[in-house]
């Protein structure tokens, strides 16, 4: 991926005054609310603790936990399948639903079946599959992909959907939302009662009960988890807690994070094909724990922290970066937001993804807002000294070697009064016969372009402050020396 | 078996050892303790019938706020009284006969329904084990009612739990969910809630805390997305 195609849509993004009235609603809605929230209520910090050290221990005990977890589902009857790559989950997938006969999938929400790109794997098998939460629906009918971990659909307006709706499954053309809404209600139920096999993600496992449990307001998981006779629920290999005090705690962060709910409407654990004598639920469940890089996270000091994350969205809703450039512009990954540029790049590639950790301000946002205050300025800023200077581990080519010779340049001539001199001469120089405006260089050449391409730049003092001083201070009459003694002030108001 | 052993192993070197031997979880059970919840659970059993109407109260107000409906009954027959006077009002969204599906317990037995229901030309099934048909009647439904045995004030939350004659699809498929939740059944926080869970949690189970709900088109919220479009909570308390 180029850098251009990330600043050619982050351009376009921050040109569109509807995408920007969209954004910041949701924004002001639940980032704003969430950093008030915390705010208000000091007494959550320690929930917030808790959380982040439990992920501390289950990280470090992770083939702990995944051993009983798996053990526990597979008591309950269901079947458990470990897979390395994003290859293995699909294969896995499609050849259970081929040796069932499955012609119709339908989905719950779930980020990690965009991430182990489960669509293309169906659709090549011939096996119809609908995305049942209504954003992802939305966005399945546009042939596009979502933009935002809870709101999908966040960058599509009433307009759009519409017209959407209209000619894609021919409602009535309506532009109201609680309409549009009942339209895709009909045309989803009938796809819930129809499917052969339903597709969930996994929002937290409880490795003790073997339990999966999942999050939604729509109701869409619960109906593809219940009425499907197959339900097979991907997850994350980090998703997992020990036991239900630690599942308490965390579902709170979660339901917060998301949506500033105290609890989502529906939540459901399930971990296993029905019970005897219930009559619906599936009868077969099969959970897919899935490593597709985490594994290599989890080894690295650095980032292992950043399997701490419970996908809430919360840093999407607080990051300005995000606000302005929506999540397509993140080069259309998965993940967007600064969740995104952290965990695409140690994904995907860092040079790949370089302008996604490039691209955020550090304004910190991120780390106040995050349940699990996970520290994403300092993992952006790790990935950002990879590429400054090359690292094996993580296959990354420095970025610009230029750059670094420049900065060893500099680093010579800060030490050298001599050369520092002559470079400041050069510039002055250089700058004076720039176009100028209010006393600001309006447009520079070469590598100085990319900063007056968007702002000015102040040109350089006619006079430094080291030749000021010399002139003017350095041989200046100094006042009669004060006898102070501060010392003792200091201790006195020390208690 | 062997694909689970070759993850575990990466992982296991991933968290720093050496990965020759896995670790067996039955070493660990530090890993999984969790604090006793017995005591916590036997107060919420204790508490007096004022500070039940407290909880109520506060279930009442967080209900409000998430569009779930509460209705109070100081008995059976009122409680049946304003089932019916709902499933009077409500249209029927999936059929053009108005169907109801009523859960096996015998809190809702005691309702009498379908005597009642059948004057007021509505057909209501029992989810009763060995019942026929109960997919395609909950299909067809207007409303299912359940009889929750725990509920959240702090989240205005019932749990349905995953037990025969009591199908999951009952507060699902039907166009609105009636449940019928008897006062103590009510418990405060998160804390009493999942102390309360005990057991619960080994079987499939759900919590709902209002109808189904989406703000996914330029954040209008929107109630009635795949699940019911309304839930009426009727508090049981029963004064003999
Ligand atoms: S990094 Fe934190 S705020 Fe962002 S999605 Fe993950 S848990 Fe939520």
């Amino acid at each position: 991926m180029s850098e251009s195609f990330y600043r050619e849509n982050a351009k376009k993004a921050i040109a569109d005054d509807k995408l920007q009235a969209a954004i910041n609603l949701i924004q002001d809605r639940f980032g704003t609310g969430l950093l008030n929230l915390w705010k208000e209520k000091p007494e959550m910090d320690e929930l917030r603790n808790r959380v982040k050290a439990a992920k501390d221990k289950n990280l470090k005990n992770l083939d702990i936990l995944l051993a009983k977890l798996a053990d526990s589902v597979e008591a309950r009857g269901g079947h458990v399948f470990f897979a390395e790559t994003a290859e293995e989950a699909r294969l896995y997938t499609i050849e259970l639903a081929k040796r069932r006969h499955v012609k119709m999938v339908v989905k719950g929400k779930s980020m990690l079946s965009a991430e182990i790109k489960i669509d293309q794997a169906l659709a090549d098998a011939g096996i119809e599959h609908w995305e049942t939460d209504l954003g992802e629906y939305l966005v399945q009918l546009d042939k596009d992909i979502p933009s935002h971990i809870i709101a999908p659909a966040v960058h599509m307006n009433r307009e759009h959907i519409g017209d959407l709706l209209a000619k894609r499954i021919g409602t009535p053309l309506s532009y109201d939302p609680p309409a549009l809404t009942l339209a895709a209600r009909k045309a989803l139920r009938r796809k819930f009662l129809k499917a052969d096999m339903g597709i969930t993600g996994c929002n937290i496992a409880v490795a003790e009960t073997g339990q999966v449990s999942l999050v939604s307001n729509e109701g869409n998981i619960r109906m593809t988890g219940t009425m499907p006779p197959i339900h097979v629920a991907l997850m994350g290999m980090e998703r997992v807690v020990a036991n239900m005090q630690e599942h308490k705690d965390m579902l709170q962060l979660l339901t917060l994070g998301a949506a500033m709910q105290k609890i989502s409407t529906y939540v459901s654990f399930n971990g296993g094909p029905v019970a005897e004598g219930c009559p619906d639920g599936p009868q077969e469940f099969h959970l897919i724990i899935i490593d597709n890089g985490r594994s290599k996270i989890l080894a690295d000091e650095t980032f292992s922290e950043i399997l701490s994350c419970i996908r809430c969205g919360a840093c999407l809703n607080v990051c300005p970066v995000y606000g302005k450039i929506g999540g397509h512009s993140y080069n259309r990954a998965t993940y967007s937001g600064p969740i995104g540029a952290v965990i695409e790049p140690l994904f995907n590639g860092i040079n790949a993804q370089a302008d996604l950790c490039k691209g955020e301000t550090l304004c910190g946002a991120c780390l106040k807002v995050c349940p699990v205050k996970n520290n994403i300025p300092r993992m952006l800023l790790a990935l950002r000294e990879k590429l400054a200077y090359g690292d094996e581990k993580w296959d990354v080519e420095q970025q610009n070697p230029l750059e670094e010779l420049a900065f060893r340049g500099v680093g010579e001539a800060m030490v050298s009064p001599r050369l520092w001199h002559t470079g400041e001469k050069v510039v002055r120089s250089i700058m004076k016969k720039k176009p100028h405006q209010n006393d600001m260089v309006t447009a520079m050449s070469g590598p100085g372009r990319a900063w007056t391409d968007d702002r000015d730049l102040p040109p350089i003092a006619e006079k430094s402050f080291a030749r000021l001083w010399k002139e003017k201070l350095q041989n200046r009459p100094l006042p009669a020396e004060k006898k102070e003694d501060n010392s003792g002030k200091d201790e006195g108001e020390e208690k | 078996m062997a694909e689970r052993t070759a993850f575990l192993k990466k992982i296991a070197i991933a968290t720093g050892q050496d990965g020759e031997t896995l670790r067996d979880p039955a070493d660990f059970p530090a890993i999984f303790a969790s604090e006793d919840q017995d005591a916590l659970a036997a107060k919420t059993h204790r508490r007096s019938h004022e500070e039940l109407l407290q909880l109520a109260s506060l279930f009442e107000d967080v209900a409000k706020t998430l569009n779930l409906t509460c209705y109070r009954a100081a008995s059976f027959k009122k409680a049946q009284k304003i089932i019916v006077k709902i499933l009077k009002e409500t249209e029927p969204e999936f059929s053009s006969e108005k169907i109801v599906m009523v859960h096996d317990h015998p809190d809702l037995v005691a309702l009498n329904l379908p005597e009642v229901l059948q004057k007021k030309k509505i057909t209501s099934y029992s989810t009763a084990r060995g019942e026929k048909d109960i997919r395609a009647r909950s299909e067809k439904a207007l409303a299912g009612i359940t009889a929750p045995e725990l509920a959240m004030a702090a989240g205005a939350a019932i749990v349905q739990r995953d037990l025969p004659g009591q199908p999951r699809s009952t507060s699902l498929l039907p166009s609105i969910h009636i449940a019928l939740l008897r006062l103590e059944n009510i418990v405060a926080d998160y804390d009493e809630f999942y102390a309360r869970l005990g057991k619960y949690s080994e079987e499939a189970m759900v919590f709902i805390s209002g109808p189904s709900k989406t703000a996914d088109i330029e954040a209008v919220l929107v109630h009635g997305a795949h699940g019911p479009r309304a839930l009426h909570c009727i508090i049981l308390d029963e004064v003999e």
